[in-house]
């Protein structure tokens, strides 16, 4: 996940041919919305407002219309990005395993709310509902990887490695 | 047809209907939000669930097709049950500020709550959810996100009439609200339709919010002037002043919809009237007005009557038998010099004149130009206002007499030597000719400011001045001979009955 | 003492499992070869007599579902529906993840049968690991010429196309999930018309889940006979079972249908954690109704059983809970899941599941009076059987039976009620 900063929102020649591999696999412009919406946050870490726009044009629908389906599902970031995505399971098997308690630490080592950003904008806590790995939990999204089994001592060491990082 | 039994009475209706639609034409209202008969339907609000016999699950009348033989019942236990707890969750987060709220008096939540609500709340206030009260969605249109019920009527007004799309849904669950795209507006030129077919008093005219309390309003049907579409609009009066214009159910023309342009045009008839006719010494009262024109029509013809494409039928008609029975050797033409527009595929069309087709088939004709340019020394100006239009006409205009009969204080009424107060379209039984040749009639909505008078009454106080008969008693002699002698024009369209919003 | 009966499962635990090398070692894709040999309505025929169900949830027999498609239908999309989100269900995640050629292989067989050149899989957008594999199998799949536009050699097309979703619980009904192809909201359709008659871009449409289509490639092999001698008559075969909570070996197990939940709780999990007691289990899924202690241990895991027990397998997502859970806690768990998961599209289950999960939570942190309790009750019914999908139904079961199985659990968190025990921690 690229922090880049820029200022320009495009999809690179490798992506254009990509995009023009998969068109034909929908029947509408508008089933490309949500390839394009992964692609722009798989190279931009997020989906700005620019890039809605972008995609409307590629999905010949409104940007309102890509912006709403953006807004449904919660995977999609529209704020820029932090660099440590802490996503902790808090659905039922996992708090019968202690998620409360491990969300509760990491309030407290990050020193902010579950749903909140650190003031350096390098980790964000969320509270998340259920990530399909019930049977070893607590566990919790970092980005993109599952990081299963949460111990306080585990979150201590993984919070030691991401801040010398 | 398909026979189908509502409440116990077999009734028979068209095949393929929504039920909801099957039953209303059988007199049975079925009550509902999100369903629009203008609209695709979306079974979103569930307040129109009846039970289908077969079926034991309640099945929304509002998607479900008539089938032959099918027994429907919309007043069980179980269905108003139903229905009082779909109003229940309605009222689960809407602000209960009746009291300031533009919808009252026409809001679906305050009239099914009467009818099918009236639980005791058990809600707090402080549990409703939060939601921005005062969003700008465009020019003409106000957001209140918190009286919202997602309905999705908007959206789908946007999404699959207009074909805009900049109305949608953002988030889910109950944080879901309506929203542009952030940064741009709700600006398609239709967008007040939204605030009509919105159930409650979440979508709001700018124009119209905190003007006047809808059951002060008496409503007349009327045509828009706006363009030579002829939208069937309903007048909302008060004190007699127009407080706004609504679109009125006509399938072959304008089905439930308006341009916003339409809608907004009416303030000309409320402001800056010509009341008294005025001449070079000063205001004068109608038979003083009427004698100072006859002393200018001593030589028909040196004379030249324009008429316009904004006035009706009735009013052409008219100043057309004047000039062939009292007036013989003037000239008569019509015409407009308005700015046109553009075919917008949709509703507005390019002639902005109301009545240019019902002009051409009266039989006036439309050389204004050269008309105007010959030597005339005599113009009588009927409700068009040439210089507005094209101030350059002024020069050509200089050198003659000019009587302006108008409804406003245009530029050719400032320029004119005799100013002659009429009647605009608000104020008259009358009516237009579309584009497609549909004459289509509408009512007085409001009574004729000071001394305005309709062409009609004008034509005839100076047809008798000179002597001369029309030949009519009323104005309804008039229309039965007119439309006895234009082809086509003999057609009446029915008047539909009360815009089905609610 | 039981033990698991790998069949679907046989080879998750080797080296590399998900790779096509390592699939075509233990002979995967003869069934599909064989399959496509056949005329498609053998295939169908062959599925319908295994008696194979649906592992989404529902539970409806796969054969039967196929059979619908109109005969007349111009074209045909299989949707897989990979999007597992069920609290409690973890199973299809391991499929995906271990051996996705052996879902590929079930889709290649179904799509012959059902004629269809062109399968969609719906995956859910958390799973990353997963998807990279599903995404490197499918090419290396096209490669093998097991797709494209020569299947095995047979002259026949099939495409396989990866969708991956974003994060929303209600895109695992199915059609919301076609919606969300198609690029609109995840907001599930009108029924009828069916999928299978107006489906995915208003094609016949079928779709299944993943550990379904997971089965097929066995059903192939091995023949409806010997698929339907595990199991029970009505729910034949294995199932994955997701065994999560408090249990000493939480994860993913692979028995017949019909195995009594104390076995497989006591023999193949370990008993439940610390040795402690059992007070109460989920077995299908978070929202299936919940059975007490007394109740599950008479249960035994199959369709019909769970049925008779009142409640339902489901997903065959298990959750287990002992003696010192708050179940108060639990339903608040719960209802906070299923209020953010509304889609927000009905009235009844946009304003109703945010209001039961309010109140819950209110209950639970002992600030609600008994009045709040009744209004949990009755909105309990009220939200439920007036929306068009059955999410609302999800969240009316899990409701109803914690309330009124642990009642006094609840009452004892009221204000006004008798006298207020001592909070009962999780």
């Amino acid at each position: 996940m690229a922090t880049t900063e820029k200022t320009e929102v495009k999809f690179s020649e490798a992506r254009k041919q990509e995009i023009e591999r998969i068109r034909g696999r929908y029947e509408t412009p508008r089933g490309l919305i949500m390839p394009l919406l992964w692609m722009i946050q798989d190279d931009y870490g997020w989906i700005s407002y620019d890039a809605m726009e972008l995609i409307a044009g590629e999905c010949e629908t409104s940007p309102a219309w890509v912006y709403s389906i953006a807004t449904f599902y919660t995977m999609f970031e529209l704020e820029k990005p932090i660099r440590y995505h802490l996503q902790v399971c808090n659905t039922l098997s996992c708090g019968l395993c202690g998620s409360e308690s491990i969300l509760a630490h990491l309030e407290d080592r990050l020193g902010i709310q579950a749903g909140e950003s650190t003031e350096d904008g390098r980790f964000r806590l969320t509270a998340v509902e259920c990530l399909a790995s019930c049977g070893t939990g607590p566990m919790m999204q970092m980005n993109d990887e599952y990081y299963e089994s949460l111990t306080t001592e585990k979150v201590d060491a993984m919070l030691e490695e991401w801040n010398c990082d | 047809m398909a026979k189908i039994t509502i409440n116990g009475v077999e009734q028979a209706v068209e095949d393929g209907l929504y039920l909801i639609e099957a039953a209303r034409r059988c007199g049975v209202d079925i009550p509902h939000y999100c369903y629009h008969p203008g609209l695709p339907v979306e079974g979103n609000c569930r307040m129109c669930s009846v039970e289908v016999e077969g079926i034991p699950k309640l099945q929304t009348a509002c998607t479900t097709i008539v089938q032959d033989g099918m027994v429907v019942i919309t007043d069980s236990e179980k269905v108003v049950g139903e229905r009082s707890d779909v109003m229940e969750f309605l009222l689960r987060n809407h602000p209960i500020d009746c009291p300031i709220c533009d919808q009252a008096g026409e809001c679906g939540l305050q009239d099914y709550y009467m009818e099918h609500g009236l639980h005791d709340s058990r809600i707090t206030v402080s549990e409703k959810v939060k939601k921005k009260k005062r969003v700008d969605l465009g020019p003409n249109v106000v957001l209140d996100s918190e009286r919202c019920i997602l309905c999705t009527r908007c959206v789908r007004f946007c999404k699959d009439v207009v074909g805009t799309e900049e109305l949608v849904i953002k988030n889910r669950s109950n944080h879901a609200e309506i929203t542009t795209f952030p940064g741009k507006g709700l600006v398609n030129p239709y967008a007040l339709n939204t605030v009509d077919i919105c159930p409650v008093g979440a979508l709001t005219s700018r124009k119209f919010r905190f003007q006047c309390r809808v059951w002060y309003m008496k409503n007349a049907t009327s045509i828009c002037p706006g363009c030579e579409r002829g939208c069937n609009i309903w007048i909302d009066h008060h004190e007699n002043k127009i407080q706004r214009l609504r679109p009125r159910l006509n399938p072959d023309v304008n089905n439930y919809w308006m341009c916003d342009e339409g809608r907004l045009d009416f303030h000309w008839i409320n402001d800056d009237r010509v009341l008294r006719a005025e001449g070079p010494d000063g205001l004068m009262r109608p038979d003083e007005a009427d004698r100072a024109v006859l002393a200018l029509l001593s030589n028909p013809g040196d004379v030249l009557i324009v008429a316009s494409p904004r006035s009706t039928n009735e009013s052409l008609f008219a100043l057309k038998r004047f000039v062939e029975v009292a007036l013989p050797g003037a000239a008569l033409t019509g015409g407009s010099f308005r700015p046109t527009g553009d075919d917008d595929g949709f509703l507005r069309l390019p002639d902005k004149n109301p009545n240019s087709r019902g002009m051409r088939e009266i039989g006036i004709a439309g050389d204004l130009e050269n008309r105007l340019n010959g030597s005339a020394g005599v113009v009588l100006v009927f409700e068009n206002d040439l210089l507005g239009d094209r101030p350059d006409l002024e020069s050509v205009l200089a050198g003659k007499k000019v009587v302006a009969f108008t409804s406003n204080r245009t530029a050719t009424a400032r320029g004119a030597d005799l100013v002659v107060p009429v009647t605009t379209y608000a104020e008259l039984n009358g009516s237009f000719t579309n584009h497609a040749g549909l004459r289509q009639e509408f009512r007085s909505a409001i009574r004729p400011p000071g001394d305005s008078r309709s062409v009609f009454d004008v034509v005839k106080s100076l047809s008798g001045l000179l002597g001369k008969e029309l030949g009519w008693e009323s104005e309804t002699a008039l229309t039965k001979e007119m439309t006895d002698v234009i082809t086509g024009w003999g057609v009446r369209v029915e008047e539909e009955t009360e815009l089905h919003a609610g | 003492m039981i033990e698991e009966t790998k069949v679907l499962t046989s080879r998750i635990h080797k080296k590399d499992s998900h790779t096509l090398e390592s699939y075509r070692e233990d002979g995967g894709y003869e069934a599909a070869a064989m399959a496509l040999a056949m005329d498609p309505d053998e295939v169908t025929a062959i599925v319908k007599d295994s008696g194979l169900r649906g592992r989404g949830g529902a539970g409806f027999p796969t054969g039967l579902k196929w059979t619908f498609l109109p005969k007349d239908r111009d074209f045909t999309y299989l949707c897989v529906n990979a999007d597992e989100s069920e609290p409690g269900t973890f199973k299809d995640r391991v499929i995906l993840d271990l051996d996705p050629h052996l879902m590929i292989e079930g889709t290649v067989i179904s799509c012959h049968a059902l004629k269809s050149e062109h399968a969609f899989i719906y995956i859910r957008g958390e799973f990353c690991r997963p998807y990279r594999r599903l995404v490197a199998a499918v090419q290396e799949a096209y490669e093998a010429g097991i797709l494209g536009d020569n299947v095995l050699g047979t002259g026949r097309k099939l495409d396989i196309t990866i969708h991956k979703g974003a994060g929303a619980y209600i895109c695992g009904e199915e059609t919301a999930l076609l919606n969300s192809i198609e690029g609109l909201r995840g907001q599930p359709r009108i029924k009828p018309p069916f999928p299978t008659n107006h489906g995915l871009f208003g094609r016949s449409t079928v779709i299944n889940n993943v550990e379904t289509l997971a089965n097929v490639p066995v059903i192939l092999k091995e023949g409806a006979e010997v698929y339907r001698s595990r199991g029970t008559e009505k729910s034949p075969g294995t199932r994955l079972f997701s065994v999560s909570g408090h249990v000493e070996r939480p994860g993913v197990y692979e028995l017949e249908h019909g195995v009594s939940f104390k076995d497989m709780l006591n023999d193949i999990c370990g008993g439940v954690k610390g040795g402690r007691a059992l007070k109460a289990v989920v077995p299908g899924g978070s929202s299936v109704p919940v059975l007490t202690a007394e109740e599950s241990m008479k249960l035994q895991m199959d369709f019909e059983s769970c049925q008779e027990c009142g409640t339902m397998l489901g997903s065959a997502g298990v959750i287990v809970m002992d003696e010192t859970t708050d179940m108060v806690w639990a339903l608040d768990k719960l209802t906070h899941f299923y209020a953010h998961e509304s889609c927000g599209q009905c009235t009844p289950c946009r304003e109703g599941t945010g209001w039961v999960a309010e109140l819950v939570h209110l209950i639970n942190q002992g600030r609600a009076k008994s009045a709040d309790f009744d209004k949990l009750i009755d909105l309990g019914t009220q939200i439920c059987g007036n929306t068009i999908c059955v999410f609302s139904d999800a969240v009316f079961m899990p409701v109803m039976s914690y309330t009124t199985k642990f009642r006094s659990e609840f009452e004892s968190k009221l204000i006004d009620s008798a006298p207020v025990h001592e909070k009962v921690g999780a």
